[in-house]
């Protein structure tokens, strides 16, 4: 519930969706996370008066801070990455919510000092107990962290009086066992509708826009399905390499970093039925049913249909990136892909026989994360051999330069009849003039409110890992076959090229 | 009048044959293209009412900073209706341009400015029809003090969506407002002024979140708000938001020297009483210092304003604090007004009650 819902005062203003005093309590308050993202998000929703006065965040971790000098290194974190930079008198503002809470993950002591804590700052700050525990630690903290807060009575299981949220941090699982266990446990010490499993690619504008433009347009729609759309090609291509994150990514590989979660998010968005309302259970309903239709891989012709590969040496946009087992915490001869790309049916009636192609890579030429719908030739080739062979694409830029593209034929000016594709081009700088908020504004704000529709749900975790599991598992029989590797800076290996190929297909020159 | 001073990147701006406006920006664009790559934006179409040369170089300067954030095609209009020399119609183009949010491509608007004289004037509706960039919606920002001849507002109303005002100062600028009101049904109208105290508003219904709740709020016997003398008609504003939330009844407005007052019934028809006074501080954009509600027990809530954008809010602890509620600039303003804040069902309530409050 808000705030909104019985104040007066409340009704009708802009800043409706402003929530009841509450605290955020971050752990894992000393990474990067918290510095870049979690903190400068909360100060931008209170500069933008989202925020009610009596709020709190507080930082829990191992490490002995303050609350003054954490308060200060928060302003300089701020300064530098909040989408509003701080100004003396807001800061002072936010900055008297601010506190710092040094304890163990796994310590009850530190749990029970942290909710007396907690209590001694509803009093001085006129929170009623309303509190979020965003757990941003390590993944094999996340059950132990959950146990703690349930036993040391920091989660209020009662539907009535104060509300007790918990945001779980990706990645949730790392297989589908691993995120079957997580979910059991989870929901052991809390209800389903007091997690908030975090994709942050849902609190990203552009994705959030997919579904207005798909469902407040009446003219995309009608074409939006087999009759009309020959493939999809959903890319999530990162430029930089692995950065200093060799230890967990040689664990992890691309496919359960980027695309179990984030890719398969941005696909069910596109491929979904419209929801009944936007409410979280209609929307993620809707969502589970595309995972849930997608088509096994056939074992006998895996190779149809998911292609890996690792990057060598070469360079990005004209920088040397050396090859992946060369960066520091890769094991070496690792096989952990950094390349993948996926060919996907999903069986339906919307979606029958239509293709959905999804890659995602590292140290690839250019970051860029972008859904792009190929339509069907014209049924008449009225012009003959001057018809265009460009078939028209609709484009949906996540990021970077946020926007959708129509591509289509035009007469070229002349006195000739030749066809030429061209770009008409909406772009959020240029219609809006102002840059979207962070997902983690968006997010945190949700979960604040108790709106969980752009969070996952624990039947949408599981069916997108069943899928990904498969894969995995298949990988692991072929382990001694190696991994294809792409160089550094392009598109990817020639296998995957080759993939498409064999269905007439090609990957969009991004 | 001089012609308008030279924009940021687009260069200055070009003398044009009004019945050639299009085609001279055509030629703007084809040179400036020629020398850089350009982004041409427009998600409004802004018409901007200048009474006199003062106002139009005040408009400007902030039409200028206002594409920034929602690219529009400006179009100053400013009439002299007396001049008796000089050409009837007169139009300057140019483009303002500057670099898109995260860098990038320079992204570059429109402005146009039109300066009519004598019988000029009725010419300027249709030159304004045509010069309007089709499927975008169109705003009149009227600058300065709220319109009073629904004839002028009439002549410039057509093919426009929403009515831009502010009514800051006295309260005699609502009923300027009230009386082209006739003109005003179906039109959106955003009052700046409204929109100036969107944060005072928002501070004190923050007092009446949980955990204090909003019980209070139906056992007050006063409401007093200090102003200064821009904050007349912010204060009738303010008040009618409050009387028609809590759905009080006015019962009599008292005579006083300086100020005003009230006599309302609250929902249980308990007798409240207003007052709005008059202070000398230091004036402040919306003109209000403080607003306090005071209830049967004595406890006061509100705020006082203090340095800058400061307010200290009042209540029993921890309610006092001080807090910020920045009185935004008029850009910002007119960012929000063509925003969906401009279209805020509250205001409608508020007008209406609010010159209901003088009658």
């Amino acid at each position: 519930m808000n705030a909104s819902a019985a104040n007066p005062l409340r009704q009708g203003l802009a800043e409706d969706r402003t929530p009841e005093p509450t605290t955020v309590v971050i752990f894992g308050a000393s990474g990067d996370l918290t510095k870049r993202k979690l903190v400068p998000a909360l100060y931008t929703l209170m500069a933008e008066r989202l925020l009610p006065p009596s709020f709190a965040v507080v930082g829990f971790a191992r490490k002995q801070v303050g609350d003054e000098a954490f308060r200060a290194e928060m302003k300089d974190w701020c300064g530098r990455f909040a989408r509003h930079k701080p100004t003396d008198e807001l800061w002072a503002q936010f900055e008297k919510g601010i506190y710092f809470h040094t304890g163990d993950y796994d310590d009850p002591a530190s749990y029970k000092a942290l909710k007396d804590r907690l209590d001694a700052i509803d009093r001085e700050r006129g929170i009623s107990g309303n509190r979020v525990f965003y757990i941003s630690t390590p993944p094999a903290t996340f059950p132990i962290a959950v146990k703690q807060l349930d036993e040391s009575g920091l989660i209020n299981k009662s539907t009535d009086g104060p509300f007790t949220r918990v945001i779980i941090e990706k990645p949730f699982g790392t297989d589908l066992t691993s995120a079957r266990d997580l979910n059991a446990h989870c929901l052991k010490h809390l209800r389903e509708d007091q997690i908030y499993r975090i994709d942050h690619y849902l609190g990203k504008e552009t994705v959030q826009n997919l579904m207005v433009f798909r469902f407040a347009n009446a003219f995309f729609e009608p074409l939006w399905n087999n009759r009309f759309i020959d493939h999809v090609q959903i890319t999530g291509a990162e430029a930089i390499g692995i950065e200093g994150r060799g230890g967990y990514f040689d664990n992890a590989g691309i496919l359960r970093d980027m695309v179990q979660n984030h890719l398969f998010q941005v696909m069910a968005l596109t491929a979904m039925e419209p929801p009944v309302s936007l409410s979280a259970t209609d929307l993620r309903d809707e969502k589970v049913k595309v995972l849930k239709a997608l088509r096994p891989i056939p074992e006998a012709r895996f190779d149809e249909f998911v292609v890996r590969g690792q990057y060598r040496q070469g360079s990005v946009g004209g920088k040397r990136v050396p090859h992946y087992h060369e960066e520091t915490g890769v094991a070496a001869g690792s096989t952990t892909e950094t390349y993948v790309a996926l060919k996907m049916f999903i069986d339906n009636w919307r979606w029958a026989g239509v293709p959905f192609y999804l890659r995602s890579g590292k140290a690839m030429a250019k970051k860029v994360t972008e859904v792009a719908l190929v339509f069907k030739d014209a049924p008449h080739r009225l012009f003959g051999e001057k018809s265009i062979n460009e078939p028209n694409v609709l484009a949906i830029r996540i990021q970077p330069d946020e926007g959708i593209s129509v591509r289509f034929g035009s007469k070229v000016p002349g006195n000739t009849l030749d066809i030429h594709p061209v770009n008409m081009e909406f772009r959020y700088g240029t219609s809006f003039g102002t840059e979207p908020p962070e997902a983690y504004e968006r997010l945190q704000l949700d979960c604040m409110l108790g709106d969980q529709a752009l969070y996952t749900r624990a039947d949408e975790v599981e069916s997108s890992w069943k899928f990904i599991s498969r894969i995995h598992d298949e990988w692991s029989k072929t382990f001694a076959r190696g991994v294809p590797t792409y160089e550094a800076g392009t598109w990817g290996p020639d296998e995957s090229d080759a993939m498409l190929r064999r269905s007439g297909h090609a990957w969009r020159r991004l | 009048m001089n012609q308008p001073e030279g924009t940021p990147h687009g260069g200055a701006a070009v003398a044009v044959d009004v019945a050639k406006i299009e085609k001279e920006l055509a030629a703007l664009w084809r040179t400036q293209s020629s020398e850089k790559a350009l982004t041409r934006a427009c998600s409004w179409n802004l018409i901007v009412h200048c009474s006199d040369d003062v106002v139009a170089a005040r408009a400007k300067q902030t039409a200028d900073g206002l594409v920034r954030s929602v690219p529009t095609r400006t179009i100053l209009v400013t009439n002299h209706p007396y001049a008796t020399t000089g050409q009837e119609l007169e139009a300057w183009v140019s483009a303002n341009c500057h670099v898109g949010p995260g860098g990038g491509k320079l992204l570059c608007t429109e402005e146009i400015h039109i300066e009519s004289r004598g019988k000029g004037a009725e010419h300027v509706p249709s030159l304004l029809r045509a010069l309007l960039v089709p499927d975008v919606p169109t705003a009149l920002w009227w600058a300065g003090p709220p319109p009073d001849n629904a004839a002028a507002v009439r002549m410039l109303l057509s093919g426009v969506d929403r009515l831009i005002v502010d009514t800051v100062g006295s309260a005699g600028a609502l009923s300027k407002l009230a009386h082209v009101g006739g003109l005003l049904d179906g039109l959106v109208v955003a009052d700046l002024n409204w929109l100036r105290t969107a944060s005072l508003r928002s501070v004190l219904a923050s007092l009446f979140d949980p955990p204090m709740g909003h019980l209070p709020l139906f056992h007050l016997r006063r409401v007093v708000v200090q102003v200064d003398e821009r904050g007349m008609s912010a204060a009738r504003l303010l008040l009618a938001w409050l009387t028609s939330r809590l759905k009080w009844t006015v019962q009599e407005k008292i005579a006083r020297s300086q100020g005003a007052s009230w006599r309302v019934l609250s929902r249980d028809e308990s007798p409240i009483t207003i007052d709005v006074e008059p202070v000398t501080s230091t004036p402040r954009a919306s003109g209000v210092h403080s607003l306090v509600l005071e209830g049967n027990d004595g406890v006061r809530y509100g705020f006082v304003a203090r340095d800058g954008a400061v307010v200290e809010t009042l209540g029993p602890p921890p309610l006092s604090r001080e807090v910020t509620a920045a009185e935004p600039p008029v850009e910002q303003l007119l960012v929000a007004a063509l925003g969906t804040r401009g279209r805020d069902r509250l205001y409608g309530v508020a007008l209406h009650r609010a010159i209901e409050l003088d009658k």
